[in-house]
């Protein structure tokens, strides 16, 4: 498991109360590097998936219009105690990334 | 005579048992069906990269769109920095399938989109970048018809150049 997942989790009345926070730099494409004066490339997470166990729960899907270090928060129904929420990425490099939480 | 009783309650109790664990069975394909449907559609570089926002609405299918107090948008009024502005979208929509966000006047302005499954609460929350002040749409696609809400968010420092 990579470092650039981040999770809040609580559980309550079995519904899991997930916050995530995805450390990535959201490029637009738009930005210029100050030191080098040249536009930055585009880098953007494009598809986030959320599974509870096994089972993938929500699909998302960014643009480059999503903040710096993307953070979501969403609930899934039905938890219980030991449950798993994984969460994965990837973006337009090809790049991806993984996190993965037990709620407790 | 005894005998014969015990067995047919068996008998029946076995035919009971078969029908609820086909009746869960059938639960799941159900479930699962509607996965398959939705889960599997992959990032819109068409839709994405539209730059109007009518255009972008089109190239999701949405061409007809009744607005709706059914979503809920929760924005600040007044976002000083455009490089993170929260959004809470909440939603009484049934058989919700995807929300969809638009910041009308960013460079593409289709910004994202969640495929939701029944696990999840009708909540979503999350911080996006908004180029200069504008309406923000969330259109909804609930069972195969669309809604939307709107709201304008006015942003002092412009997010789309900055990090």
């Amino acid at each position: 498991m990579d470092k650039s997942v981040r999770f809040r989790t609580r559980l309550e009345n079995r519904i899991a109360n997930v916050k995530i926070l995805i450390f990535h730099p959201m490029e637009t494409g738009y930005r210029k590097d100050k030191k080098t004066n040249e536009i930055v490339p585009k880098h953007f997470i494009h598809t986030v998936n959320v599974f509870q166990n096994d089972d993938l729960v929500m699909v998302i899907h960014w643009s480059r219009s999503v903040s710096k270090n993307p953070y979501l928060n969403l609930k899934i129904r039905e938890c219980s105690l030991g449950d798993v929420i994984r969460v994965s990425w990837e973006d337009n490099f090809g790049e991806s990334g993984f996190g993965e939480v037990k709620l407790e | 005579m005894q005998l014969k009783k015990d067995r047919r309650s068996f008998i029946e109790k076995v035919g009971s048992l078969i029908g609820l664990l086909s009746l869960s069975y059938l639960g799941k394909i159900s479930k699962m069906s509607f996965a398959a449907n939705n889960l599997n559609s992959t990032w819109d570089s068409v839709a994405y990269n539209k730059t109007a926002f009518s255009e972008a609405l089109v190239a999701i299918g949405a061409n007809r769109i009744t607005p709706t107090d059914k979503i809920n948008l929760k924005t600040p009024e007044i976002a000083e920095n455009g490089a993170i502005v929260p959004l809470e979208i909440t939603w009484e929509l049934e058989a919700t399938e995807r929300i969809f966000v638009f910041a009308e006047k960013n460079p593409q302005p289709l910004v994202s989109d969640f495929i939701v499954t029944p696990k999840i609460e009708p909540l979503i929350a999350t911080r996006i970048k908004m180029g200069e002040s504008a309406l923000v749409h969330v259109v909804a696609l609930a069972a195969g018809s669309f809604y939307s809400t709107s709201k304008e968010v006015k942003v002092t420092i412009g997010g789309c150049g900055e990090e």
